[in-house]
């Protein structure tokens, strides 16, 4: 692995092993972004950034999961 | 008939919010709001480039993408200038080139992990140009290292998010709905949720 001259924002991080766990992340800020507009009093933001964080985060793992069953179970059983 | 002030069209507001995210929200008196409105935009589009590195800002070769991107505001675009202009470059085989018009329509691209970009005179039957082009170095001298795989598609991910949310932060400054507590327009003309 090289990390010669390694810029933050110009050059790509070495992620390529955990790419899975930038979701934490992606659905933060997609929930911060997103519940900021949406919340009418802020002093409710944190909870609904948390629970809608949450949601994310478990929907996608839970789709994940179904298409690795679709995938592997149900093709092999439509196939033969 | 009474009509709520706070949902009149706040056309300075607006152009706020397209100019920076969370601006719109900050002049409008909802500073705190305005305040996360630009943490959640912002972190996800320098998220993403700090995943995917400057190439998943890209208005030439991922044009699809830029669109979501450019929602962002001039932000986008001013990234997408600086990786156009300062770290892509013509192949070497510009340099074969003779007809301006060629030129022109000839596309730039990322530097390759053993090449450096430097700046030569071509010559066409138009005049000289001055243009990038990518040389042979030594590996490591590239101006950036290429974005593939998964950190491209999520950087990029993260950074068409930005864009799409601050649209709707953009709508929701320009167009607000039912009055907020911490509006502070609804607080000196009395409104009341």
């Amino acid at each position: 692995m090289t990390m010669l001259a390694y810029t933050p924002f110009i050059d790509p991080i070495e992620a390529h092993s955990w790419w899975y766990l930038l979701i934490l992340p992606c659905a933060l800020f997609t929930s911060i972004a997103y519940k900021a507009v949406r919340v009418y009093d802020l002093r409710t933001f944190p909870k609904e950034v948390a629970v809608m964080t949450v949601q994310i985060v478990v929907v996608m793992a839970l789709l994940g999961f179904a298409s690795f069953l679709f995938v592997e179970k149900v093709l092999p059983l439509i196939a033969t | 008939m009474k009509t709520d002030s706070t949902s009149e069209p706040r056309f300075l507001a607006l152009l706020a919010a397209a100019l920076f995210p969370g601006l719109g929200h900050f002049i409008s008196g909802e500073r705190a709001r305005g305040g996360l409105v630009a943490l959640g935009v912002l972190g996800l589009f320098f998220g993403g480039m700090f995943v995917g590195g400057i190439d998943v800002i890209d208005s030439k070769e991922n044009r699809v993408w830029f669109i979501g991107q450019a929602l962002v505001g001039p932000l986008a675009f001013g990234v997408d200038w600086v990786h156009q202009e300062h770290f892509k470059g013509y192949d070497p085989s510009v340099r074969g080139i003779v007809n301006a018009a060629d030129l022109a329509r000839m596309s730039r691209r990322s530097a390759y992990p053993d090449e450096k970009r430097v700046i030569e005179e071509i010559s066409t039957n138009q005049g000289k140009f001055r243009v990038p082009v990518f040389v042979k170095a030594e590996p490591g001298s590239a101006p950036n290292r290429s974005s593939v795989g998964k950190v491209n598609e999520l950087g990029t991910l993260f950074a068409t998010l930005a864009g799409m949310l601050n649209l709707i932060a953009v709508i929701d400054a320009g167009f607000p709905g039912r009055p907020r507590p911490d509006r502070k327009s609804d607080e000196n003309e009395g409104a009341k949720p």
